[in-house]
């Protein structure tokens, strides 16, 4: 998968794999992440680098399989602080993590089904950007808008 | 109350609402009751969707499952018989559940040559990929299926000591350096 280096613009290789022990010290201790993540140490947390740069997490996600509803749930999705708001330096982190999870979902053969349940204020940007749909107060994607994001990001 | 919540308001104060949903994903704050009624909602909608899946949606996920399969194995490094390019056009045909005989007239090629590349006998050339890549609405590109055969022809290469030898006794005035 690619993200996006904002100056100069060009697209770098990147990777996402599971969280591993010396990661959480990591996180812990850097003033990139802001929440709590030994708060979502009971879901399967992965971290998204740089193939040329393993060292250093420009985001992080916490899913839940629900095998019996055949879905994945996005708990948590922080992207590194310098990546965030005007003065940042990559693009695409969150929706590579998102797509990530979407992949998740059609490998397990859940129909690319995956859920959240976000902020209310921030509802408007998750369908717009990526194509969530509202059922209430969750959000959810699956089959082609799913396959999108596959093919978009990964 | 939500644990997030607290760091949630201090990013507030440096961010706009969509430059943190540009960021974060941080989940709403919800009560236990508020909480097993959304649950209950999002366990009725999911079996609803699932219910009203058709048959184009079943295809496009499957077909996009063993996208993500190749790709997983591009990515490895390593040679496994179990994904050569026979095999992994076997299970898109599979995927289709379309007999050989359809799916060679849709791309067409020949009853025969379809059956010699599902079983490795023959390597595919260029433009069967191109109508493969076409085939799946674009879901499993052209280039994946290349990287298939060049990724066998790498591994027959590196172990064919014989071809090697017989070749190279066949060369002259070969440059030869000294250790």
């Amino acid at each position: 998968m690619k993200i996006k280096r904002i100056r100069p613009e060009k697209l770098e290789e990147a990777e996402i794999s599971q969280i591993a022990g010396g990661d959480e010290k990591i996180i812990k201790s850097s003033k990139q992440f802001k929440f709590n993540w030994k708060l979502e140490k009971e879901n399967d947390i992965y971290k998204i680098y740089l193939v040329d740069n393993e060292d250093t997490i420009l985001g992080l996600i916490s899913l839940i399989d629900i095998p019996a509803e055949l879905r994945i749930h996005i708990n948590l999705i922080e992207v590194s602080f310098e990546n965030v708001g005007k003065e940042k330096k990559y693009d695409w982190i969150a929706g590579c993590l998102i797509a990530f999870a979407c992949a998740m979902s059609i490998e397990k053969a859940y129909g690319g089904f995956v859920s959240l349940i976000p902020k209310t204020k921030l509802i408007n940007h998750y369908c717009k950007k990526y194509g969530f749909k509202q059922f209430g107060r969750q959000l959810a994607v699956d089959n082609q808008e799913s396959v999108d994001l596959v093919k978009k990001y990964l | 109350m939500n644990p997030h919540n607290k760091t949630y308001k201090e990013l507030q104060k440096q961010f706009t609402d969509e430059e943190i949903a540009d960021g974060y994903m941080i989940p709403a704050t919800l009560t236990d009751k508020e909480k097993e009624e959304s649950d209950k909602e999002m366990r009725r909608i999911r079996f609803e969707r699932l219910a009203n899946q058709t048959e184009e949606q079943r295809l496009l996920t499957e077909v996009t499952r063993l996208r993500i399969k190749i790709g997983k194995y591009l990515k490895s490094k390593i040679f496994s018989q179990e994904f050569s390019f026979g095999k992994m056009l076997g299970e898109y045909v599979m995927i289709l559940q379309k007999n050989k005989k359809t799916f060679a007239e849709d791309v067409d090629v020949h009853y025969t040559k379809l059956s010699r590349l599902l079983n490795d006998k023959e390597e595919p050339n260029i433009s069967f990929m191109y109508r493969l890549e076409k085939h799946s609405d674009g879901i499993i590109p052209t280039v994946y299926w290349w990287k298939l055969m060049v990724r066998k022809q790498e591994y027959l290469i590196e172990q064919d000591s014989e071809k090697r030898k017989i070749e190279g006794e066949r060369v002259k005035n070969f440059l030869k350096f000294s250790a």
